[in-house]
């Protein structure tokens, strides 16, 4: 398999190779060409305008925002093809390789939303899945340019925030609204059945249904009793994972890098 | 003159003697003199019977009486005139109109106490009683305390509302002693529930469960009154059988009581009920160990029944407030009250308004 990446990673460095901006090379980036698509989904002029965009976010920020379509995997998994990439282009801005990747693969319509460096600050756990929330319909119709363009604005919006002090997560959106309606709710509940109670206790005149207080000492008599098997049924569910990004923060992996990945 | 009504008096002075709750005497309210219920009893045996047959004359003759008065349209019609009994006070002959059911009442004339021997004689006697325990003041006692703690509660009702009238009666019931047997069927369940990789699993075994029994059933009771509210009645319950006693007139006087008229088969279809109710509920409870279980055929029937006529003492207290009435009745034994209290609007308001405002702040602080 590391035979075939090598070739596939060959083959990108020939295509960067005849994509080299317009635009003068970069001190800091280590590589300038912002969008890769050797899928080939987005056209000359869209995929221009897309790594000109992308490489002003990169310089304003400090932090390369690539996007990068493959048509398959060669048999990883989103995230290690992302790192793949990382590592093998030295991807990345400035010391601590800044960046954000997001990869698309279309055999099997995978992605991967990666991050490292300033980047693991930038876009937390919880702001990649918002932003993959933002992209994925998109990608979904097949409409590449609209979905890059989602990606560039959740990347402005995102690199903004942590260049502010507040990077997006959990605690950036405003859930006072939610929060205010399931207080109200409770709140209402737990008065209804209080009073409920209350109100209980001014009516005490009630028909008796049962006659368990005149039950004789000998108690229940069984003459005959069976507990028959019939038969066994099986279900299956599917357990829902603890999603670690409604804590908050970033999950680093052992490489310094954070993923989110998925289908589109 | 031989009347139908009859009152125990003081060997000694010939005052009216009254059943004391707190002694379990008769006692005399003139001299002191105390005298037990057997001893009044057997005194006044004699008397009773007399009393009784006399009764019987007179309501042949004024059966009589009243066909010829109604026939000459001077008399009450026969729907006016029903459900009432005339008898003469043994103290001061005044006339006493009573309901047909009174068995004991007193005089409005001169206050003597007052039994109806007839009421309870041949067919009509009572098995059993069980006598008054607690007296008028523990009565009025229970009430003030049925107000405290309710928080609904208008605050107008505890102060204005005054106690119009508070009478103690022995009520007719009856007390069924039974068998009853079934059989039930139920459909049970019993889950394992594991994990395998990211999946939960989750096997069931489905059960039949059957069970097939009877339960021995001893005095329900049902009032057979049709003036007392079956609900006030079974709330009241259970009575302390321990101190049932085999009936005497001589536990009547100074309370009133009613003959039954509610029918043994009446009465039967809601003791038949309660029964199947608690040997549905005993074949549910034997059936343990599983997870769910649901009845799916139930067939329960009585057996056995015998019924046995007893007078359960009960204080009756009647307030008014607001132009209306509201009842409480207390068990005359055990002193269980109850009864249906008005609920202040405001009240409910303002309680409902502080607790879900309380909650909801502190949700909202925790949330937030």
């Amino acid at each position: 398999m590391n035979k075939r990446v090598f070739a596939f990673l060959t083959a990108l460095i020939l295509l960067l190779a005849l994509c080299v901006p317009v635009f003068a090379a970069p001190e800091d980036a280590a590589f300038n060409a912002m969008v890769l698509d050797t899928a080939e989904v987005l056209p000359a002029q869209q995929e221009e305008e897309l790594n000109q965009r992308a490489w002003n976010l990169t310089e304003r920020y400090g932090c390369a925002v690539y996007m990068i379509t493959v048509p398959g995997l060669e048999g990883m998994e989103a995230w290690e093809f992302s790192e793949y990439l990382f590592d093998g282009f030295g991807l990345g801005y400035g010391e601590e390789n800044s960046c954000i990747i997001l990869l698309l693969s279309m055999e099997y319509r995978d992605y991967d939303i990666m991050a490292h460096g300033y980047g693991n600050t930038a876009f937390t756990d919880y702001g990649k899945e918002v932003m993959a929330e933002r992209f994925l319909p998109d990608f979904g119709d097949d409409d590449w340019y609209g979905g890059f363009e989602e990606y560039l604005d959740c990347c402005e919006e995102f690199l903004q925030l942590a260049e502010e002090g507040t990077p997006f997560d959990v605690d950036s959106e405003d859930h006072t609204g939610g929060a205010v309606l399931i207080s109200v709710a409770v709140g209402l509940l737990a008065a209804f059945i209080t009073c409920a109670v209350f109100k209980g206790q001014m009516k005490t005149a009630r028909i008796q249904q049962r006659a368990d207080t005149y039950i004789s000492p000998e108690g229940l008599i069984l003459t005959g009793q069976a507990e028959n098997f019939l038969y066994k049924s099986r279900s299956v569910r599917h357990i829902e994972q603890d999603d670690d990004s409604d804590r908050g923060g970033t999950t680093v992996n052992r490489h310094g890098s954070s993923h989110s990945s998925g289908k589109f | 003159m031989a009347t139908g009504a009859t009152n125990y008096q003081c060997p000694a002075c010939t005052a009216p003697l009254h059943f004391s709750a707190a002694s379990g005497k008769l006692e005399c309210d003139y001299c002191g003199g105390i005298y037990e219920v057997e001893q009044i009893e057997q005194m006044y045996a004699a008397k009773d019977a007399a009393a009784a047959a006399a009764q019987e004359t007179i309501d042949r003759k004024k059966a009589e009486q009243a066909a010829e008065m109604q026939a000459m349209g001077l008399e009450w019609s026969g729907e006016e005139s029903a459900g009432m009994k005339t008898y003469s006070c043994p103290s001061c002959r005044a006339e006493l109109i009573c309901d047909a059911t009174t068995a004991a009442t007193s005089c409005p004339y001169c206050g003597n106490n007052t039994i109806i021997p007839g009421q309870f004689s041949g067919g009509l006697r009572p098995d059993l009683v069980i006598p008054f325990k607690l007296d008028k003041e523990a009565a009025k006692t229970a009430l003030k305390n049925f107000y405290k703690g309710k928080k609904f509660l208008p605050g107008a009702f505890t102060k204005q509302n005054h106690i119009e009238e508070i009478k103690g009666v022995y009520v007719p019931f009856w007390l069924c002693d039974c068998t009853v047997e079934g059989t039930a069927r139920y459909a049970a369940e019993r889950s394992l529930t594991y994990d395998v990789g990211d999946e939960r699993i989750t096997e069931t075994d489905h059960f039949e469960v059957l069970r097939e029994g009877w339960l021995k059933m001893e005095k329900i009771p049902a009032d057979a009154s049709t003036k007392m509210p079956d609900e006030y009645m079974d709330a009241i319950e259970p009575y302390d059988y321990a101190e049932l006693k085999e009936f005497s007139p001589a536990y009547l006087p100074g309370f009133l009581a009613d003959k039954y008229d509610v029918p043994q088969q009446e009465s039967m279809t809601r003791i038949e009920a309660r029964a199947k109710t608690s040997i549905g509920n005993a074949f549910y409870g034997s059936a343990s160990g599983f997870d769910s279980i649901a009845p799916e055929e139930e067939d329960y029937r009585l057996t056995d029944p015998v019924m046995r006529y007893a007078l359960l003492p009960v204080w009756l207290l009647s307030t008014r407030w607001n132009k209306k009435s509201y009842l409480f009745a207390m068990n005359g034994q055990t002193g269980k009250l109850v009864g249906d209290l008005p609920v202040s609007k405001g009240k409910y308001w303002a309680w409902f308004a502080g607790i879900a405002a309380s909650v909801t702040a502190l949700l909202l602080l925790v949330l937030l």
